[in-house]
């Protein structure tokens, strides 16, 4: 439990630090999918990891689910 | 075959009604996003100029610091799980500490926009920036009132403290990260 709680955490902190980067390429679609999907990702990790949505009905982590990707797809269809 | 409380859809981590506010906080955050992101793609340029205005590397490391906070909340909830209280009011103290470094770095922001005149008025652009990125501010306030209190709660009461009621505040101490981790790619890189 402690150790998947730590290597999301690393994963979090690579991920912001991955999306932070990209950045400066932006002007791509590629750049801009690849910030929203690790966006989203991230957003996902922290609901199933640090939330523990992981043990709850499926039902929570459905509607997780379905909150990122609509957000995620919304972004990607107005600004990609 | 017995199933855990928390497999039962009226039982998610820290309670159903702290659920429902999530969800609807989330959902409330998620319109404003769309519209900001909706109007932004009307006119891409200028809020393209807008968004250059930031300060990426600040918003980056609150990124890290808000992170770094949530992960210290969730520790504290396992340790507490272990009755291991100690350690888990020492991790609930350090998420306190995370928390408020965040609203210094982001005051520290909003004092050098304010300085170069990039108020509310300044553009819609901006307009978004002051208001999900203020009414962010208030919830991570409120978020570290209620660790304020869960803290003092497990001191007091030690092992009798309510895990439910440890469970619910810690996740609306998440919510905040949820929200911020959405809110910084549309407000700083995706423009």
């Amino acid at each position: 439990m402690l150790q998947s709680l730590s290597n999301s955490y690393y994963v979090l902190l690579i991920l912001t630090l991955l999306v932070a980067t990209v950045f400066k390429f932006q002007g791509t679609v590629v750049i801009l999918f690849a910030t929203i999907i690790m966006s989203v990702l991230k957003f996902y990790l922290v609901g199933f990891q640090f939330m523990e949505l992981n043990q709850a009905h499926t039902f929570w982590k459905v509607l997780l689910i379905v909150y990122g990707f609509v957000i995620g797809s919304i972004w990607i269809i107005l600004l990609g | 075959m017995s199933t855990s409380p928390t497999k039962s859809i009226a039982y998610p981590p820290g309670g159903v009604l702290i659920w429902i506010i999530i969800y609807l906080e989330l959902i409330t955050f998620g319109m404003a996003m769309l519209g900001l992101a909706y109007y932004g793609s009307q006119d891409r340029e200028l809020y393209h100029l807008d968004s250059l205005k930031l300060n990426r590397v600040l918003a980056t490391i609150n990124t890290m610091v808000l992170l770094t906070s949530g992960y210290f909340a969730a520790r504290a909830v396992h340790y507490f799980k272990q009755k291991d209280i100690d350690r888990s009011s020492k991790l609930l103290l350090w998420t306190i500490f995370a928390g408020l470094g965040f609203l210094v770095l982001k005051s520290i922001e909003y004092y050098q926009k304010l300085g170069a005149g990039l108020d509310m008025n300044y553009s819609p652009f901006f307009m978004n920036y002051w208001l999900l990125t203020g009414f962010h501010w208030i919830h991570v306030l409120v978020g570290i009132v209620i660790v304020y209190f869960l803290r003092r709660n497990l001191i007091k009461k030690r092992e009798t403290a309510s895990l439910e009621d440890l469970e619910a505040g810690i996740s609306f101490w998440h919510m905040c990260d949820l929200i911020w981790l959405l809110l910084f790619p549309l407000l700083y890189l995706l423009f």
